[in-house]
């Protein structure tokens, strides 16, 4: 079989990133007709792939800012070829992430009421706030780093060399932007004093982390997929230094997710001893996943700085993943800890929720929700990541996004 | 002002008219349940809790809080769910997002979010009740109409259309004229003259989950029935016999 030549590939998940967007769409379109009764969602449990990805494409998106900040603020010239990728992979996630939050809403056409009425106590009103100032700081610099290209014959004039001016100024807000958007979005969970799993004051911090760790891991990804062997080899240097930033992200990461249950583990409450049982014995699995596969990546990464594409594009996948269900784990056993418990006779008792659908021959109340996405919800959750691919197909078409790029 | 109510534990025999009268009044769709009633530490409702020839049931409804630092009323982005000025807290169903913020944030699981159309939900169900009026707060917040839009958030709302435009009420809430124990009690808690206000402060009440600090305004009426019945009654005699709280 003939393999597609560059451009070939290009227009491939160009066109593949779009069929994402359409299904995604149209199983959207299907939600809102049918209501979220198609979800597998219900009143015990209120968020999951939707809420998941969201929180994923805002940790994914901070990465690519925070390569473009340091680049220029401490004038990193091995990572500068990066910069453009990076800002372009900021948007195309932070974009996935407000679309990720859009599906989750009941009556998205509603959202006006958040400029119209706002409840300025709330933390997602804050969230909403950030996540647009986000969206405008990403695209001032994606407009920063491609503007060169698409005024080339500015260049004998000195433009570049302006344009690095402002990007380095611009990374002044850029760089506390990576890290606010996490805090602020994480602080939804952080300040819920109902929910044991998520009343920590550690949680915006290891948001930080996590983001940093999934979002360079995505930036480092981006390059592999996109960057020639050579241009690669030649750049190998920045390559590692984002590994190795990666690593110490992803070991801060595994640190903390250790701490944040030690508290948990030392109240020795009855309700307690049910979230840990939710952690590590129900969703046992998952949280190894999350704490080994980056834990691999982060010895890759140390190790195999130059150990070549495939296992640096390898430890990425596996940091991507790791932290992906790192964030429905932050879901899984919140909700599945129902907070109205009474002890009665010396046990725990937790009052049934009624789920809110009747289907014949199974509980209307429950004090545990087996959830897993339904088919509709898989397909919807694909519209954000077949936008990322949409766009940064189409940038790489567009722009030269890495030095020699075809 | 501020409306409360308290439920006599040692009243309710669990017979779950109140549950089931708040969902008729309020048209609620199937799996919707805006006030539940459960045996408190049974797997099923009305079976006996205990070992060794030591048995209880007691019962345990639970419905809105109307917590006076209500989580849900903080977290809403809109201000969709609000406090009115009776204290009740409130949806604006033209205002609710359908972000189940509020859901994550309330600890005692009591709001519901249409998952389905209600009304087509009913449809199908071939039923269709529930007081028939809209009505508006302030003559613009859209607090009950019989079927809510899907995607929103519904709760408890102390039967807000039976209350008059001055913040009285015409008819007690229905959950309170249906019990046919005569265990719930509804009224103004600021009102020092109220029987809510002398039963909380003369009798042993307790809220759900206080360590919380969501300050609830549903107060509970500690059950007197003894922890263990059968030795309670074997060894006191009728007129000796002192009620054993439950802290």
């Amino acid at each position: 079989m003939k393999s597609l030549s560059v451009s070939g590939k290009k227009t491939a998940a160009l066109i593949a990133g779009a069929a994402m967007c359409v299904a995604g769409l149209a199983a959207w379109a299907y939600q809102l007709i049918a209501g979220m009764q198609v979800t597998n969602l219900r009143n015990s449990f209120t968020w999951g792939l939707y809420m998941g990805s969201f929180e994923f494409f805002i940790a994914m998106a901070s990465g690519g800012m925070f390569v473009f900040a340091i680049a220029y603020l401490w004038d990193i010239k091995q990572l500068k070829p990066f910069t453009k990728i990076a800002a372009i992979g900021s948007l195309a996630s932070v974009v996935a992430s407000g679309v990720a939050i859009f599906e989750d809403l009941g009556e998205p056409f509603h959202a006006l009421y958040m400029i119209i009425t706002p409840n300025v106590g709330s933390p997602l009103f804050w969230d909403v706030i950030i996540l647009t100032l986000y969206v405008i700081v990403c695209v001032v610099a994606v407009v920063l780093t491609i503007l060169p290209d698409t005024k080339k014959h500015m260049d004998d004039r000195g433009y570049r060399m302006d344009n690095e001016e402002k990007c380095r100024k611009f990374s002044y807000i850029a760089f506390p932007a990576a890290f606010l958007v996490n805090i602020v979005t994480s602080l939804m969970f952080a300040t819920q004093n109902t929910r044991e799993w998520w009343h920590s004051a550690l949680i915006p911090v290891n948001a930080c982390a996590e983001a940093l760790a999934v979002g360079i891991s995505f930036t480092i990804l981006l390059c592999v997929i996109m960057a020639k062997h050579e241009t690669f080899v030649e750049n190998s240097d920045g390559i590692r230094l984002l590994a190795r930033i990666a690593a110490a992200a992803i070991a801060a990461y595994i640190v903390m997710s250790f701490i944040e249950i030690i508290p948990i583990a030392w109240s020795g409450t009855q309700e307690s001893r049910h979230l840990l049982h939710l952690i590590f014995h129900t969703y046992g699995a998952l949280f190894w996943l999350e704490i080994l596969l980056p834990l691999v990546a982060m010895i890759l990464f140390i190790v195999g700085g130059g150990l070549g594409k495939e296992l640096v594009a390898a430890a990425s996948v596996l940091v991507i993943i790791g932290i992906f269900i790192q964030r429905m784990m932050l879901l899984l056993p919140a909700f599945n800890s129902i907070p109205l418990t009474l002890p009665v006779a010396g046990k725990l008792w937790t009052f049934p929720i009624a789920v809110g659908t009747f289907t014949e021959g199974e509980d209307v109340f429950v004090r545990f929700w087996n959830y897993a996405p339904s088919a509709v919800e898989w397909i919807v959750g694909i519209l954000p990541v077949g936008l990322i691919v949409f766009v940064m197909a189409g940038s790489a078409i567009l722009f030269r996004l890495l030095p020699d790029q075809e | 002002m501020r409306y409360c109510m308290v439920i006599d534990l040692d009243k309710c025999i669990g017979c779950q008219t109140c549950a089931v009268i708040c969902k008729m009044h309020h048209a609620q769709p199937e799996g919707t349940w805006w006030n539940r009633v459960f045996t408190q530490g049974s797997e099923y409702h009305q079976s006996a809790v205990g070992s060794n020839g030591t048995f209880k049931i007691e019962y345990l409804p639970v419905s809105c809080q109307m917590c006076e630092n209500a989580p849900c009323e903080r977290v809403c982005p809109t201000g969709a769910t609000y406090r009115s000025k009776e204290g009740t807290i409130l949806v604006d169903y033209n205002r609710c997002i359908g972000c189940r913020t509020c859901m994550a944030a309330c600890p005692y699981g009591v709001r519901q979010f249409n998952w389905k159309d209600p009304k087509k939900a009913k449809a199908e169900a071939g039923y269709a009740y529930g007081y028939p009026f809209d009505v508006k707060d302030e003559g613009k917040r859209l607090v009950y109409t019989q079927d809510r839009p899907a995607g929103v958030v519904e709760k408890c709302t102390f039967c807000v259309e039976c209350m008059n435009e001055d913040g009285t009420y015409h008819t007690l809430p229905a959950c309170v004229r249906a019990c046919p124990g005569k265990a719930r009690f509804f009224g103004d808690l600021d009102d020092p003259n109220s029987h809510v206000s002398h039963l909380v402060r003369t009798k042993q009440v307790f809220r759900l989950k206080e360590e919380y600090g969501t300050d609830p305004k549903v107060y509970y009426i500690s059950s007197s029935k003894p922890k263990n019945v059968e030795a309670e009654w074997a060894d006191q005699s009728w007129e000796n016999k002192t009620p054993n709280y439950i802290p």
